[in-house]
């Protein structure tokens, strides 16, 4: 089945082992990506809250180009990037108003014939855990994991509608088929902070602190995500955070589709660990992994 | 024919038109303000914004910094027994603050915005380092997350030029509509 892929601005920056990991993945199973000619930005965490109409054209923008390439799904991996395309289709849906203005702006009639995939639904939904398994045959044995879903995977509900809000448990599954062993805990939607990296890093650095203390209590090797934001404020931040908290934490944080390359017969380089801040290099090895 | 006064618009009417959320369904219950990972933050909480939209106190609500620590990660309104949205509340408050030439009371989030949407205009798509060093510029801190921020530049994960998309011109065109709509 061929995708259209709509990468988002930190595929191929701040996220590039993200994309260059997926990739991997789609290849080794046979799906064919194709990313958007010359996409725009869907205005992320700056336009909503500026101008309802602006925050609702951009994505539009997006949404008719696809299906101008003859695409019906959309796989979007930026948790930001999918929560305003989903939330676009939503509000055009229940506010006519709304989408008569946005195709005013853009200059074109949307047909709603998108349906957008965020990345863990579009490997449950699209590929299914079954098959996952039967190719991976469980190689991350012995590998201890936590699942971190963040804000924007579930949430909101009417919008993301995929899996369970406040206890998701899809990423874990994916874990659990590739043989891992993924831990319970209580902050699995808890918020990293996001976009407030770049302007009050102070309150990412409280929050991010305190996922890491849930984290170390669990002993894992890893905390695995699926967001380039969670990744990045936690694993990039990570020693700003032990060094005002006075606290060693060394954990390494690594995008749920690096692992899955790792057991579809990928190298290191393959899925970009080498990119990632804090190494999970040793944690590998020593679950023979690596 | 005698002339019926005009009556100016109440914030929770103002706040209703924007987004379409009604705030009188709000009966205080606080479960947005427990959920909230920034409410230690505000001075005054989600459900405390929102009894202060229904009082119309709009200038408390736009002046004070509380409605812009909003993440807009969405746990307030997944729990809210009324369905009421505060985020979507939050971000027709933030909107309606710009519109009306409000100042932006953290300095360093109205730097975000504007560089975020002044690159997007620009370039067609974020350009990370070009949004890192506009922040820094407008708020004076050049120094801030340098050795922080450096890994990601040996790990080629920093581009230093921006990417500009091809059609440029369509996506000046659209911030251009929408200014042109909304003056309406």
């Amino acid at each position: 089945m061929r995708y259209g892929l709509y990468p988002g601005c930190s595929y191929n920056g701040t996220a590039k082992e993200f994309g260059e990991s997926i990739n991997f993945v789609c290849n080794k199973l046979g799906i064919e990506l194709q990313e958007l000619d010359d996409w725009i930005c869907c205005g992320a965490s700056s336009a909503h809250n500026t101008s309802h109409l602006l925050a609702t054209s951009l994505p539009l923008h997006t949404l008719i180009s696809a299906r101008k390439a003859g695409f019906e799904k959309l796989l979007v991996p930026c948790i930001a990037c999918s929560w305003r395309l989903k939330t676009a289709i939503k509000e055009m849906r229940e506010n006519e108003e709304l989408k008569v203005r946005a195709e005013e702006v853009v200059g074109e009639k949307y047909d709603d014939g998108i349906e957008v995939f965020n990345i863990v639904e579009f490997f449950i939904k699209e590929i299914g855990l079954k098959k996952i398994e039967e190719v991976t045959n469980k190689f991350l044995k012995r590998l201890k994991v936590v699942c971190y879903y963040g804000c924007m995977l579930t949430r909101p509900p009417g919008v993301a509608n995929f899996d369970v809000v406040e206890d998701p448990q899809s990423m874990d599954n994916i874990m659990e088929s590739l043989g891992a062993k993924s831990l319970d805990w209580p902050y699995k939607t808890e918020c990293c902070g996001v976009s407030f990296a770049l302007s009050r890093t102070d309150v990412v650095v409280k929050l991010c602190h305190d996922l890491l203390e849930e984290i170390k209590k669990l002993e894992a090797d890893m905390v695995v995500v699926a967001c380039p934001l969670c990744q990045t404020n936690l694993d990039m931040r990570q020693k700003e955070i032990e060094k005002k908290y006075n606290a060693k934490y060394g954990v390494p944080i690594v995008y749920f589709s690096q692992l899955m390359g790792l057991a579809l017969g990928g190298s290191s380089k393959d899925v970009g660990l080498q990119r990632l801040t804090v190494s999970p290099f040793p944690a590998l090895r020593k679950r023979g992994i690596l | 024919m005698r002339e019926i006064a005009k009556i100016n618009k109440t914030f929770a009417e103002q706040i209703k038109e924007e987004c379409g959320e009604d705030v009188y369904l709000c009966y205080q219950c606080k479960k947005c303000s427990l959920g909230c990972p920034t409410a230690y933050a505000m001075r005054y909480k989600p459900h405390q914004l929102i009894r202060t939209i229904q009082l119309g106190q709009k200038d408390l609500v736009l002046k004070d910094q509380s409605i812009w620590f909003c993440l807009s990660c969405q746990t307030c309104m997944t729990r809210c027994p009324q369905n009421l949205d505060f985020v979507k509340v939050a971000d027709a408050a933030r909107t309606i603050g710009g519109r009306e030439k409000y100042k932006n009371p953290i300095p360093e989030i109205a730097a975000f915005n504007e560089s975020f949407l002044f690159l997007v205009e620009k370039f067609g798509r974020i350009y990370e380092i070009g949004l890192v060093m506009l922040i820094k510029l407008k708020t004076k801190q050049i120094m801030k997350d340098v050795v922080t921020g450096l890994p990601l530049f040996f790990k080629g994960k920093f581009g230093l030029l921006p990417h500009k998309v091809k059609n440029v011109n369509e996506v000046q065109r659209i911030f251009a509509k929408v200014k042109e709509l909304e003056s309406k």
